[in-house]
């Protein structure tokens, strides 16, 4: 029994711990051209930090800066 | 340095060639001499519990030194705290019934004293009772302790107060480990929660004596719950709902005690939305989580004892409120939609605390070493969820040699030297940088006389502080600085303790060196919503405080009187600049040659005769803090009236009701106001609680209640909201349910 609610209570804090990971965000990307919000669908782990960071080059080659998730 | 150690601890331990000591007896009523059963004793520097039996007797089958001290206490009865020589066989203990419970074990002063003998005023409280009706957040529950306030932003962000002061001029410990969590920001909360907590002991005023520099304002020392008892295991599950933010916390806790070694282990994770207003909207990005684990072991052998503590934090809050326009429209941060979605901006910190705290008993002797190390890294978005506007780390190393010496039986000495090194780091692919990479080192020797001299209690002492302080690079311009700062400081008082009347004299002194923010800052505060400057020109602020106390115990009434006057030196202080950069307005770090602060705390507890279940709680708190003639200083707080009626119910019921709670808080107008700043008006809170409990084989303890019964629209004069008009939470009920068993460990008997 002592055993039991010992290994109970470290898997339900161990749990809590490693269940959320930077790795796993997502979240839906936009930027903003000509007055208008143009989405981007989403964008995960690496790929969300690299949007951020790099921005969102289009067809003619014009960079613009990406926001992602709720602001 | 290590094998210096090693040697050092061999001799010490050569020492150590006794063998373990007896001490059993019995608790006894003073009056009638019958037992007193399940009564309970705990040795305080051991943190070791022992329950008696239903005889009221009790044998400690523990590893114990040559001399212990131990706190006798059972309900109903005004506990006891004896010095005790070992081996002791049938040791009595008689304990006096009192209907009040005032008198707490001062765990933070190092004498492990009750407070009626210590000269310095401690508030000192169980989070249970702070908690009676449920806190969200360890600000607000500490906000009930008289003299002690809360500066928030939202509900995910709060900061202790005490007397006026906040922020670096509060020190934090956690079980003697002084908590680094870049409290420099007036927007950083505190990063801790109350896992684990038991009890909160809050020194008002200056205290460097005992805590080193910086502890100008006052020290908030937190203390964990008591290991399980003897020879137990305990697990507790408690879940909190509230309706305003549909926030739940949860928390599970195992603890495990046998004879020499002792541990507990624990985690809480906290999730709340946006709150709801009383106007039925919501404050937009209020939301925030917060995840929490806690790990402690405690060991004993013959006379040495050693607990290692460690505690981590993550915490996500939203900043409401947050924007760039010069004038900003309230109506753009009351919003129509209730959400937990992370957002930004938003602050973000982890938090990793050890410590290592070993004890060596001698025959007259306690000398003990803390070592520790805390990691603090803050990191705030604005603009981009994965690129922080600002991120911070701070690494803390902690020690401190401590040694109390009983060198006769009324007087005794503690002499120490305590230190630390902190070394602040900036995250390079943050957007901006506001303090620069800096290096900071501390050291301190100190030294405290106690005297008992038949009613009266004596103590004083000196301390020195140096703290050197260098920045490691240059920034934006200001080529690395490295500075040097000392202090002397001060402490004296006496107390004299009768019957029913305690008297209280004391006098101390602070000092804190400029902090780095203040010497160097250049750069957006996203959290703080402005641009913020730093002066390498500052000096050290000083401090001298005058606290008298007097308190009446009597059977069904006590008072608690706390006058204190407090003159401050080169005050240092954010003074707003009529400019603004980038749209966010300009403050500069500037002080004054003196500022004085002076107030009042006073507080009362009746327990009629002709009602012994019915408790009437009282407390006043007023502060005013002025600088030079026509200027005052900024974010004082508003005189508080707190009213607290608790019924309590002894039903044998398996369903019964236990308590019920009715909190009133009148809020005064504070016109005592600062340039730039905006007066507040009175308001009042209404809160109501009920508890109780499911008895059985699996008891349940329930509480249900409501916060803000009237759906008052009120916002305090600390909330960083307030300029964006964004008031506290509307009616919020709550339910919590506590689940507790306790284990035997012998016979798996479970005892409640």
């Amino acid at each position: 029994m002592k055993k039991s609610i010992s290994l109970i209570a470290l898997a339900l804090v161990a749990s809590s711990f490693l269940s959320s990971c930077k790795k796993n965000q997502c979240e839906t990307c936009d930027y903003y051209k000509g007055g208008v919000d143009t989405e981007l669908g989403e964008y995960c782990g690496d790929d969300l930090e690299n949007i951020e960071k790099n921005g969102y080059t289009d067809s003619t080659g014009t960079t613009y800066e990406v926001h992602c998730g709720a602001h | 340095m290590t094998r210096i150690l090693q040697v050092l601890s061999v001799l010490l331990i050569g020492h150590f060639n006794v063998v373990s000591q007896t001490f059993n007896g019995s608790i006894k009523d003073q009056h009638t001499g019958s037992p007193i059963p399940f009564s309970s004793i705990y040795i305080l520097d051991l943190e070791i519990g022992i329950i008696a039996d239903s005889a009221g007797n009790f044998n400690a089958k523990n590893s114990l030194p040559y001399q212990i001290k131990a706190k006798f206490s059972a309900t109903g009865y005004e506990s006891k705290v004896l010095i005790i020589q070992l081996p002791a066989t049938s040791f009595v203990v008689f304990l006096e019934e009192r209907h009040l419970e005032f008198d707490e074990i001062i765990v933070s002063n190092n004498q492990g004293a009750k407070q009626q003998n210590n000269s310095i005023h401690i508030e000192t409280r169980k989070l249970t009772d702070l908690n009676t009706i449920p806190a969200t957040n360890l600000g607000e529950a500490m906000s009930n302790i008289p003299g002690v306030y809360s500066s928030s932003t939202g509900t995910g962000i709060s900061k202790p107060v005490i007397r006026g002061s906040q922020g670096i001029r509060v020190v934090t410990l956690l079980n003697g480990l002084r908590i680094e969590n870049q409290q420099w920001g007036g927007d950083h909360g505190m990063g801790m929660t109350e896992l684990g907590i038991g009890s909160v002991e809050v020194i008002k005023g200056p205290s460097s004596l005992l805590y080193g520099a910086d502890a100008l304002g006052g020290v908030v020392y937190f203390i964990d719950e008591p290991y399980a008892g003897a020879n137990s295991h305990e697990l507790n599950l408690k879940t909190q709902f509230e309706s305003v933010s549909v926030g739940t916390k949860n928390q599970l806790m195992y603890k495990m005690a046998r004879q020499n070694y002792r541990l507990s282990i624990g985690g809480l994770f906290t999730d709340h939305a946006d709150y709801q207003l009383p106007s039925g909207q919501y404050a937009q990005n209020s939301r925030f989580s917060d995840r929490s684990a806690k790990l402690a072991f405690g060991t004993n052998k013959k006379n040495w004892a050693m607990h290692i503590r460690y505690n981590f934090s993550n915490t996500r809050a939203g900043i409401p409120g947050h924007t760039h326009d010069s004038i900003a429209n309230p109506a753009d941060f009351q919003v129509d939609d209730q959400s937990r979605q992370r957002a930004i901006p938003a602050q973000v910190f982890f938090n990793h605390f050890l410590s290592i705290e070993n004890k060596f008993f001698f025959k007259r002797h306690v000398l003990t070493f803390l070592g520790g190390q805390t990691f603090n890294r803050l990191r705030e978005f604005e603009e981009k969820i994965t690129i922080p506007g600002i991120s911070s780390d701070l690494y803390n190393s902690i020690y401190s040699f401590k040694l109390k010496s009983q060198l006769t039986e009324n007087f005794s000495l503690v002499s120490g030297y305590q230190g630390m090194v902190q070394y602040n780091v900036n995250d390079s692919n943050a957007e901006e940088q506001l303090i620069p990479d800096a290096l900071t080192i501390d050291n301190g020797v100190f030294s405290i006389a106690y005297l008992e001299k038949g009613k009266w209690n004596w103590q004083g002492g000196l301390r020195f502080d140096i703290r050197s302080l260098e920045s490691l690079s240059t920034f934006k311009g200001t080529a690395p600085i490295q500075r040097n700062y000392s202090g002397l400081n001060y402490s004296l008082g006496a107390v004299r303790t009768g019957e029913k009347h305690t008297v209280r004299l004391n006098m101390s002194s602070g000092y804190r060196a400029p902090h780095l923010s203040e010497l160097l800052a250049n750069g957006f505060h996203h959290g703080a919503l402005r641009y913020e400057i730093g002066s390498t020109e500052l000096k050290s602020e000083k401090a001298n405080q005058l606290d008298f106390t007097y308190e009446y115990h009597g059977e069904h009434l006590s008072i608690v009187v706390n006058p204190f006057v407090s003159l401050l030196n080169d005050y240092i202080f954010l003074e707003p600049k009529d400019s603004l950069i980038e749209a966010l307005p300009v403050y500069v770090y500037t002080q004054i040659d003196k500022a004085y602060s002076y107030g009042l705390d006073f507080g009362w507890h009746y327990h009629p005769h002709f009602a012994h279940w019915l408790h009437l709680e009282n407390s006043f708190s007023h502060v005013t803090i002025e600088g030079r003639e026509g200027f005052n200083l900024a974010l004082v707080p508003q005189t508080r009236i707190s009213t607290l009626l608790k019924a309590s119910f002894n039903m044998k019921t398996k369903v019964r009701l236990e308590q019920f709670t009715v909190q009133h808080t009148y809020y005064f107008k504070q016109d005592q106001i600062a340039a730039f700043e905006t007066p507040s008006p009175a308001y009042q809170v209404v809160n109501l609680g009920a508890q109780g409990k499911i008895t059985g084989k699996f008891p349940l303890e329930i509480k249900v209640g409501v916060k803000n019964l009237l759906n008052a629209r009120y916002i305090d004069h600390l909330s960083r909201l307030k300029n964006i008009d964004l008031p506290f939470p509307g009616r919020n009920y709550y339910i919590s349910l506590n689940y507790q068993l306790t284990f035997k460990s012998k016979s798996n008997e479970k005892v409640n």
